[in-house]
């Protein structure tokens, strides 16, 4: 049950090809957050399980249902995933009122959840005329109001200062407890996570993740690496996420 | 003579079907040449575009010759029953592969400037592409789109060369007020000149002074 997600994409920039694979299970109410430096893949992965970009090859499943293999592909608006982008994506032609009842499920309280972001008085404003983090709020009570499944935050509390974001996560905080949200965070900033998230992984390259290994792999057995092996896929050059705090490599998220 | 309403009537009429038929062409056609960046688009594209950079009367010739009974396009029309040269349902034709393209033009530029994530984000609230065009795509393009008309509008109004090749002068059918201004001023009577030429400038006037307020307000 819940999300699992094998998957393997390779990204093309103009300078450089980054093989990226990853594995994750995500269990319905689990709140999970994903650490690694810009660059290393994060968004491409939420991209992926909301159905924006199409993965080279794996599987993405809910619950019973495939949202991608090799045989399916489920259309991102048919997979009640909401993703807060990293610049909020507000409809700029509509108003904070508008933007939060777009995507409103029904029987879903609009006016409830703009007392909730304090946004009553700025219901008629436009997206211009808020500041970053009206904005923020405005961009995750959208989100929320249209009750998806799970809920992917993509960097959210980039470019806010310190006041604003310690509001903001607290004030996140306690919407989380409350809904019941299933959760996968991406962020470069471990405080956000550790706030948020009930577990952290992390996204590193595969490179210095290797050295990491060989270190770890000195006076254990080489179980470290036969457990990627036995998961049937084998260790690709680019990035891999892999669960941080117990550092064991047999639980490795590749 | 006296100044003749028939001939403003009919570019009237002319210049707003062909602005209709290109705004129903080219918007999906600029949604989906901004949406698909294919190698096959830039061909594509010039192919569409290429009547914006050639004379209207060499436009007009070859428009009057894939239309003959020699060749397959006037063949296959009139197989149909359809006669296209020296009639107004030709005039239109012509002067939306003509003009059209402006239309298309002020189209994609104005869907190109539309951030790729409100896209996405309209499909994740659970919006299909349709719906999303209609609420989030087509509100967000309302200047490129008013652009797009005035402009298309404007150069059909004001077509000389091309609605002469492909339509003559008939009148209350392809006479049009440019048409109908260049023969005052063969027969000299410059007071009806003026009075068409005044009536052309006006309205030029009108949509250019709209066209800078949308610049000026974007």
């Amino acid at each position: 049950m819940g999300l699992t997600v094998h998957l393997t994409k390779t990204l093309k920039t103009t300078s450089e090809t980054i093989p990226l694979a990853f594995a994750l299970t995500l269990g319905g109410g689990e709140r999970k957050g994903i650490m690694g430096a810009s660059g290393s893949g994060k968004t491409t992965l939420l991209r992926m399980i909301a159905g924006l970009i199409r993965p080279d090859s794996g599987i993405i499943r809910w619950n019973q249902q495939i949202w991608y293999d090799e045989n399916h592909w489920v259309v991102p608006n048919k997979r009640k995933v909401g993703l807060m982008f990293q610049h909020h994506a507000l409809f700029p032609h509509l108003t904070v009122e508008e933007n939060i009842r777009y995507g409103a499920a029904k029987g879903c309280d609009v006016q409830e959840l703009l007392h909730m972001g304090e946004l009553e008085k700025r219901r008629n404003h436009y997206p211009f005329q808020l500041s970053g983090g009206e904005r923020q709020r405005v961009a995750l009570l959208r989100t929320l109001a249209y009750k998806p499944e799970i809920l992917l935050l993509d960097e959210p509390f980039n470019a806010l200062d310190r006041g604003t974001k310690t509001r903001l996560l607290s004030w996140v905080q306690e919407i989380f407890e409350y809904w019941k949200v299933t959760l996968l965070m991406v962020s470069h900033e471990n405080s956000e996570l550790d706030s948020l998230c009930t577990e952290i992984c992390s996204v590193e390259d595969l490179r210095a993740l290797h050295k990491k290994w060989e270190k770890m792999a000195e006076g254990r057995n080489s179980k470290t690496y036969g457990a990627i092996n036995t998961n049937g896929i084998s260790p690709l050059p680019g990035t891999y996420v892999w669960e941080l705090p117990s550092e064991k490599p047999e639980r490795l998220y590749v | 003579m006296k100044f003749d309403f028939v001939p403003l009537w009919v570019s009237f009429r002319l210049g707003l079907l062909v602005t209709i038929l290109a705004l129903l062409a080219m918007t999906p056609l600029a949604w989906y040449t901004v949406r698909k960046d294919t190698p096959l688009r830039r061909f594509f594209e010039s192919l569409l575009v290429i009547p914006l950079s050639l004379p209207p009367t060499v436009l007009g010739f070859y428009i009057l010759l894939c239309w003959s009974p020699r060749f397959f396009p006037g063949k296959a029309l009139g197989a149909m029953g359809f006669s296209l040269p020296f009639t107004f349902l030709g005039l239109v034709v012509a002067c939306t592969i003509a003009h059209g393209p402006h239309m298309y033009q002020s189209l994609r530029t104005s869907f190109a400037r539309i951030e790729g994530d409100l896209w996405n984000a309209s499909l994740l609230l659970g919006k299909g592409p349709v719906e999303t065009f209609f609420r989030i795509v087509l509100p967000l393009s309302r200047r490129g789109i008013i652009s797009g008309v005035l402009t298309t509008f404007l150069h059909t109004l004001g077509d000389f060369g091309l609605v002469l090749m492909i339509g003559g002068s008939i009148p209350a059918e392809t006479r049009t007020i440019s048409i109908a201004l260049y023969e005052q001023v063969e027969k000299m009577n410059y007071a009806v000149a003026h009075r068409y030429a005044a009536v052309l400038i006006g309205i030029s006037f009108l949509g250019v002074y709209v066209l800078s307020k949308l610049q000026k307000e974007s």
